[in-house]
């Protein structure tokens, strides 16, 4: 009855996932805690997770054929499934923001990185992927403080009444755009699967302004400025493998999807709470739409042998041609999203890792001989550019570990990365972040109707 | 072993979302990009479009019965005297009282010829105003007919006989005054005070204590005072509390020895006669601009504070008590309260959506709480109550159509919300306030104070 044991990682899992889902409430439903301030332009910032391999491998692998994962960025793949997959993760990340100048911000947050089913209808051959991950999450969170010179009490001999009172304006990001997907991956030949999902986006990002003056005896005001979106598109993805290309054994593979063009129409609104309990009073409510930009994924993934694994991927985004019918409009002071139209920039993203398992194969072989370890780089050029023109670079290191159970099908993944975002040229800020993960791969055969061999 | 693994897996998704809460903020990223939503919080000051002072008599008549809190019983007063103020001028005050019945009328004093008792007003002494070294003289008379007195203003007057049944003296240092009443109006009351039967709160209209002389206005302690009827022997006495008490207050000499050196753009207000100041904002708080609030219904203006206050410029109020003429003995404490009155615009909201109380006799009338911290500095509008009205204000219209504040005594240094709104207890002090800031000191005026958070 170890952790590992199979009941075991399949109640981990689930716990896991109650856990996330059920402290965290419906707005923030993916994530907790605070992040970057870049998250507070665009539409938040953008999620790219596909598997708990491909993460720990520099954020890609669309081309990496695999028994263990359902990627989620290439619906192609999932025509390769053999197992009925249950997969969660979650994650914890630490940024150190600093501006060159004074000291830094440090910031933490947790956030649910997906939730994904998958189950073949005809093994190898037909496969069915669902998910729900976070397409992008907003948790910037900063502040100014500053004060008024009230006068608080009544004048007398020694004390004309008027006091400094110090008050904070919290600004604060919470909520993100989710998508929920649902898809089937078939293996036309041997050599050639493609795949198509429907994607469903849907989410409420909230600019929260908060002015807050401790103990005195005023009232705190928070406005907040809330997009409820919601629109559906679709992605579709193909997949070609080669056998014994360069040596016996070996396995060659491309692959690439092709998100398509999305228009994601909702409602913007701002509410004004005072006092204490705050209530909520709507000020304004208006319609509108955003079109988000097509993504295209690409990668190529070597297989050599049954002991290392190597990919190469790229990721690319015209957020250039994003638009917005929300316009400026009183009472909001201000663009949706943030800056406009201006402060965004076409995306893209490249990235290399490479995995390697002593073992081989070799299921005799000990323990950690059948630990996957994995090592990943990426490098991004981000899709916003708040001051409109500086271009905003992610570099980042990933690894990971993918321990086995006893179960076939199914293992816990430990990943990790570091990296740096933004720079600290003129207003801007870096990030100096960290991070790890934790992820449950359960495969079995459920639903399959078992044959005697 | 069973729960191992639920364990372990709860503490793995606990610590993962525990952690994240974890943040060491500063204020790096405030300066990325567009500037973030909003301003900074303001401080805006507002002063009236209009100020001046209005005359409205304070209710000085006070009732036993249950129209008023019983504990009221206990502290009300009424006036007697004449002052002459170097800020108000000549003030005088009559009190007026009438009896309650007794129940307890010794057989010996009913059956006694008039000439062997004795009859006195016995009151006690709670509030100076005036010369504490001079003896106010005064006359008792009766009233003619029986007279409403609860809740009467103090411009009511009542008639009374034109033959003093009485004169007596009054030393305003001494606690317990008695004034002595003879035996022909012992006589001539006899069938009415001594006989069980009578109707006394009907048949007994009551006296006036009216000055004749003296520089100081007294006042008397409603629930202790009393007329005591007793034998010449002092061997039985009967005592008659108060039914009701009144006082009729009137300004003979506006303009005191100090009201010429008071500075430009200063009023006198005064209770009992009733000047108070009346405060008017037009409806132009609606949103900022710049540094200055402008008419706008177009933008919602979060509020954080408002607070309403009338300063009370106590340091002329002080000075004025050492303008020549005036002697050292002379005795006049600053007000124990003030009352913020706000007359509601047609159509407005109710005066309890504001948190206000409503003047029974007027529907347009709301009595507005203020803080008692601020006695005798100023009339300051309860922080709620201003920020409910202002916060209105800035998004509809201004609700009231003028503010009015006045003096209003009080009996105890800490009254509650409810208590702050009530009518004052009788009394004839000034105060100074300050109607025009010649030195642009708008710290002097009454004002409005908004703090706003620009959207």
């Amino acid at each position: 009855m170890s952790l590992l044991s199979s009941r075991g990682v399949v109640w981990s899992g689930v716990l896991v996932g109650l856990l996330l889902l059920g402290s965290v409430g419906p707005v923030h439903a993916q994530s907790n805690g605070d992040g970057s301030i870049y998250s507070r332009f665009g539409l938040g910032t953008l999620q790219d997770f596909s598997s708990s391999q491909g993460e720990a491998l520099g954020g890609g692998a669309y081309a990496l054929r695999t028994l263990n994962y359902n990627p989620m960025g290439n619906p192609a793949l999932w025509g390769d499934q053999v197992f009925t997959r249950l997969s969660a993760g979650a994650s914890f990340h630490r940024i150190a923001a600093n501006d060159g100048e004074g000291p830094s911000s440090r910031l933490s947050s947790g956030q649910i990185e997906a939730f994904q089913f998958s189950f073949p209808l005809y093994e190898q051959t037909l496969g069915v992927g669902l998910s729900f991950q976070p397409y992008s999450q907003r948790n910037y969170r900063t502040r100014n403080q500053g004060a008024l010179d009230l006068r608080v009490a009544p004048p007398d001999t020694t004390n004309n009444g008027i006091a400094e009172v110090p008050y904070d304006v919290n600004f604060r990001g919470s909520g993100g755009l989710h998508s929920f997907r649902g898809g089937l991956g078939y293996r036309v030949a041997d050599f050639l699967r493609v795949g198509a999902s429907v994607d469903v986006l849907y989410g409420v990002l909230e600019s929260e302004r908060s002015t807050e003056f401790g103990n005195a005896p005023i009232r705190d005001v928070t406005t907040v400025d809330k997009a409820r979106l919601v629109g559906v598109g679709g992605t579709v993805g193909a997949h070609l493998s080669l056998n014994s290309l360069f040596q016996s054994d070996d396995m060659f593979s491309v692959g690439g999807s092709l998100r398509l063009p999305t228009t994601l129409s909702g409602t913007r609104v701002l509410t004004l709470a005072e006092g204490s309990p705050l209530t909520a009073d709507t000020l304004s409510s208006v319609d509108g739409e955003v079109s988000l930009p097509w993504r295209s994924r690409f990668g190529i993934a070597y297989q050599p042998n049954a002991r290392w694994t190597f990919t190469a991927d790229g990721l690319y985004e015209p957020w250039s041609t994003f638009t917005t019918s929300f316009r400026q409009r009183a009472p909001f002071g201000r663009q949706f999203p943030v800056g406009g139209e201006a402060a965004l920039t076409d995306r893209w993203r490249a990235s290399v890792g490479t995995e390697m398992v002593p073992a081989a194969g070799d299921q005799l072989a000990g323990y950690f001989a059948n630990v996957a370890y994995r090592l990943g780089a990426y490098t991004e050029r981000m899709y916003v550019r708040p001051d409109g023109e500086t271009d905003l670079r992610t570099y980042a290191v990933t690894g990971g570990m993918s321990l086995p159970t006893s179960l076939s099908g199914t293992r816990i993944d430990l990943n990790l990365t570091a990296g740096t975002r933004g720079t600290t040229a003129g207003s801007l800020v870096k990030d100096n972040f960290y991070g790890f993960s934790l992820h449950v791969n359960f495969g079995e055969r459920w639903f399959q109707e078992r044959r005697l061999r | 072993m069973k729960y191992t693994r639920f364990v372990a897996a709860a503490i793995c998704g606990v610590v993962l979302l525990s952690v994240s809460a974890c943040s060491d903020l500063t204020g790096v990223g405030s300066d990325v990009g567009a500037p973030l939503e909003g301003g900074d919080p303001e401080s805006f000051e507002i002063v009236p479009d209009s100020i001046g002072t209005t005359t409205s008599p304070s209710e000085t008549g006070f009732a036993a019965p249950a129209r008023v809190p019983t504990n009221q019983r206990r502290t009300w007063r009424f006036l007697a005297g004449r002052v002459e103020d170097p800020l108000a001028g000549g003030i005088a005050a009559e009190g007026y009282v009438d009896l309650d019945s007794s129940n307890a009328i010794p057989e010996s004093i009913q059956e006694a010829d008039a000439d062997t008792l004795e009859a006195e007003l016995r009151l006690t002494t709670t509030y100076l105003h005036g010369d504490s070294t001079s003896t106010v003289d005064v006359e008792l008379f009766d009233l003619v007919q029986e007279e409403e007195m609860g809740g009467a203003p103090a411009d009511t007057t009542l008639e009374t006989e034109m033959q003093a049944a009485a004169a007596g003296s009054v030393s305003p240092t001494d606690s317990l005054v008695t004034l002595s009443l003879p035996s022909s109006w012992i006589a001539e009351h006899q069938d009415v005070l001594l006989d069980p039967s009578a109707n006394l709160e009907e048949d007994f209209h009551g006296l006036k204590i009216a000055p004749t002389s003296g520089n100081a206005v007294v006042g008397f302690n409603y629930g202790t005072a009393q007329l005591r009827i007793r034998t010449a022997s002092r061997s039985d006495s009967v005592d008659y509390r108060l039914e009701k008490a009144f006082t009729h207050i009137e300004r003979e000499d506006p303009g005191g020895s100090y009201a010429d050196e008071l500075e430009q753009g200063s009023q006198v207000l005064l209770d009992g006669v009733g000047i108070g100041l009346s405060v008017v904002w037009n409806d132009t708080l609606v949103s900022t601009s710049g540094d200055t609030l402008v008419a706008s219904n177009e933008q919602n203006l979060p509020l954080n504070r408002a607070e309403i206050t009338v300063p009370v410029d106590t340091a002329q109020t002080q000075a004025s008590l050492g303008a020549a003429g005036v002697p050292a003995s002379f005795v006049r404490p600053l007000p124990s309260g003030y009352r913020i009155q706000a007359t509601r615009v047609t159509d407005s909201p109710q005066c309890s959506r504001f948190g206000l109380f409503s003047l029974s006799q007027t529907a347009q009338t709301c009595l507005v709480p203020t803080s008692p911290d601020w006695v005798p500095y100023a009339a300051r509008a309860s922080s709620e109550v201003a920020f409910t009205i202002f916060d209105y204000a800035l998004s509809s219209s201004i609700p009231f159509s003028s503010f009015r504040a006045e003096l209003a005594e009080r009996d105890t240094q800490s009254p509650t919300e409810q208590q702050t709104a009530r009518r004052g207890l009788p009394s004839t002090l000034p105060v100074v306030v300050r109607t025009e800031a010649p030195t642009g000191d708008t710290e002097a005026l009454p004002r409005v104070t908004l703090v706003v958070t620009p959207l």
